[in-house]
């Protein structure tokens, strides 16, 4: 879970703001600005190397939400 | 060089949008708050005076910027990497997805924070067809509910309508008018907008309802909200049809649905007279300022089919 915490880090404007935040608490609850979720977009795209679709942005809702996201590109694990 | 560290990455998308006029434009936005906006830097912002964007030279805090113009800016800068860019993008995925998808009940979060006064006003969301409150609470100061909308194919098939639609949609597809941040100031006015070639979804809703007015027609303008990641408050119409209903025009989006790529005509059909499971029309009051609302205003999906 850790990469997704740093992804969703990277994209805030105060990065310690998600030290309490735990994995499955929601993102807009905790406070995270419209342009902070825009941006965390773009940087899973970034990360998974192809744009996302409206159906993986609409479960982007949790830093759990989004090693999910970047687990399922990758397929099942060994 | 690095297109994110260019220093001219957000002036290449001046002279695609009608800047405010300086009449009503509000220059207030300095370059570190509006890097902050548009996830650029606070140089690229700078930049932005010297390329022309109009604005005002403050001794202390240097050139002062409209937010719209800063936002246009952005938008149609071509890096694919600014806020409103990936807003942009963002808002209208859904409008490629399967046609099943637009319709079937899907449910959302909604949160409304203090819109007037102190608190959330007790009711922002009026049930109505395709509409179905499932819980509200109020959590501190924020209104938290989960609703179901369930979209609806159009049905309308007046020729009338259909003739000022498409020349509403023209406006667009001949380039007289643009799609772009239309700042609160200019929706007071939206015949001075789209004659001047700026639009947004007030805007283009409203001039749709003057033409449909001249030929008797009614169009009521509703405020409500796009559901969804890239969420935003939204405007659209309500004509009245026989026998007491209503049928939602929502030109703004047909257009985008058009236009976006690869296009989804089948989308912009829906847009005349149907229903899609991500408008929620609201009830907040007409003089709560649409920044406010987007201030505060968030949704998600809880499922969708």
């Amino acid at each position: 879970m850790n990469e997704a915490r740093e992804l969703v880090r990277s994209a805030l404007d105060d990065p310690g703001m998600l030290d309490p935040v735990a994995d499955e608490d929601d993102l807009s609850d905790a406070g995270v600005a419209s342009a902070e979720l825009l941006r965390l977009g773009l940087a899973c795209e970034d990360r998974l190397g192809r744009a996302i679709t409206a159906d993986e942005l609409d479960r982007l809702v949790s830093i759990a939400a989004v090693q999910v996201l970047l687990d399922g590109d990758r397929g099942p694990q060994p | 060089m690095d297109q994110a560290r260019d220093p001219a990455m957000l002036a290449r998308g001046l002279g695609a949008f009608v800047p405010m006029p300086s009449d009503i434009a509000a220059y207030e936005v300095d370059a570190m708050a509006g890097a902050a906006i548009l996830g650029a830097t606070p140089k690229q912002v700078e930049a932005l005076a010297d390329a022309g964007l109009p604005h005002v030279a403050d001794t202390d805090r240097g050139p002062l910027f409209d937010a719209a113009d800063l936002i246009n800016a952005g938008w149609h800068c071509g890096s694919g990497r600014t806020v409103p860019e990936l807003f942009r993008r963002y808002m209208t995925l859904f409008v490629q997805e399967p046609p099943h998808r637009w319709f079937a009940t899907a449910r959302w979060r909604l949160t409304v924070g203090p819109l007037t006064g102190t608190a959330a006003p007790a009711q922002v969301v009026e049930p109505c067809a395709g509409v179905r409150v499932v819980s509200e609470d109020m959590v501190g100061d924020e209104r938290r509910l989960v609703v179901d909308v369930t979209g609806e194919p159009s049905a309308l098939t007046d020729p009338s309508v259909r003739a000022v639609w498409e020349e509403v949609l023209d406006g667009f597809a001949s380039g007289a008018v643009a799609f772009q941040r239309v700042g609160e100031r200019f929706h007071a006015d939206h015949r001075r907008a789209w004659a001047l070639g700026a639009a947004d979804c007030f805007v283009t809703t409203m001039v749709l309802a003057d033409r449909l007015a001249a030929i008797g027609r009614r169009l009521r303008p509703r405020r409500g909200q796009l559901l969804g990641f890239a969420g935003s408050v939204h405007m659209w119409g309500e004509l009245e049809v026989e026998g007491g209903a209503v049928a939602v025009l929502d030109p703004l989006i047909a257009h985008l649905a058009r236009t976006v790529a690869p296009p989804s005509p089948d989308f912009a059909e829906v847009c005349f007279g149907g229903r899609h499971n991500r408008l929620l029309p609201m009830t907040v009051p007409a003089h709560v300022p649409t920044s406010l609302m987007a201030r505060h205003i968030n949704s998600h999906a809880v499922a969708r089919p």
